[in-house]
């Protein structure tokens, strides 16, 4: 955690020293190194047997542990929203990101451009919160605890943390997480937009 | 990149991997080093997150502004996905046991 925390402080800092340069250079980077990342996740998946006999048993966490880490997400969302005094729809929209950022941020620009931004800045915190408490939750709560804690990313970006500390055999789960949750994204705002009562 | 189009690609990346994976049988040495070059891509992979965040003028702009509601809104929304998803995968691991 420590060592997360510190790499990622040194990137920030080198960030803010580089500039916009460095932004291009990081994004493509990132883009390359989550490929390889993945690559290397699949062949340690490759060298185990029985990964789809074990998914097929499991079915019901595959199934439950996604709908339930939304369900959560959004509950979290209303409670913020009650403590902070938001409109209950527009905190319970930001948290139904799910660290996905890109999209999320997207749909509720269009609403209202200072929202698009709250909802960009805290799915962009959500993914840097589940990179540094992963490895913790996993170990000391259970992986479906880290796996959650991912959210959306826990189809890309989380994949191999979740991988290197709850071991192989869960990152089918991972990626059906974040697979689930990502897709969950556009369903969930709609739900949440129509309870609203907002186009 | 769409969603589907994305999600694509992560598979197609992912089971390039895996049949490699099930092609060539690594020994236990292969083992740590393939362990090994995981944790480096991770790390390198945390620290330009960290590069891109603190190049971004939007990212910081903004959290001058929305940074303190908006991680209220986000540590909330993690609690809230852990706390249920641990509930939930604990009384299906005892409904696992029980058979």
């Amino acid at each position: 955690m420590i060592i997360v925390i510190l790499l990622l402080a040194a990137g920030v800092l080198c960030g803010r020293l580089l500039g916009d340069g460095a932004y291009a250079v990081a994004g493509e980077a990132t883009q390359y190194i989550l490929y390889a990342l993945l690559a290397l996740v699949g062949f340690e998946l490759g060298g185990r047997s029985g990964i789809f006999a074990q998914v097929k048993n499991r079915w019901r966490h595959a199934v439950a542990v996604p709908l339930a880490a939304a369900l959560g997400s959004v509950a979290g969302g209303v409670l913020a929203g009650l403590l902070l005094g938001m409109e209950l729809w527009q905190s319970a929209a930001v948290s139904a990101g799910y660290g996905w950022y890109s999209l999320s941020s997207l749909i509720l620009a269009e609403i209202d451009a200072p929202l698009g931004a709250m909802a960009f800045l805290s799915n962009v915190l959500r993914e840097v919160i589940a990179i540094v408490s992963i490895p913790l939750l996993t170990k000391k709560l259970s992986p479906w605890a880290g796996i959650a804690a991912g959210g959306a990313t826990a189809m890309d970006v989380t994949l191999p943390l979740v991988t290197r500390s709850a071991g192989v055999e869960y990152s089918p789960f991972a990626f059906l997480s974040g697979a689930a949750l990502s897709a969950l994204v556009p369903v969930t705002l709609t739900i949440i937009f129509s309870i609203a009562g907002v186009q | 990149m769409s969603l589907l189009a994305s999600m694509s690609l992560l598979l197609a990346v992912l089971g390039a991997g895996w049949a490699l994976g099930r092609w060539i049988k690594l020994p236990a040495k292969g083992q740590k080093a393939l362990s090994l070059a995981q944790s480096i891509c991770i790390w390198v992979l945390i620290f330009t997150m960290g590069v891109r965040l603190g190049a971004d003028e939007k990212v910081l702009a903004n959290f001058a502004t929305l940074g303190w509601r908006a991680l209220v809104i986000t540590v909330l929304a993690v609690a809230g996905s852990v706390a249920l998803a641990y509930v939930t995968a604990k009384l299906l691991n005892k409904r696992e046991e029980k058979r």
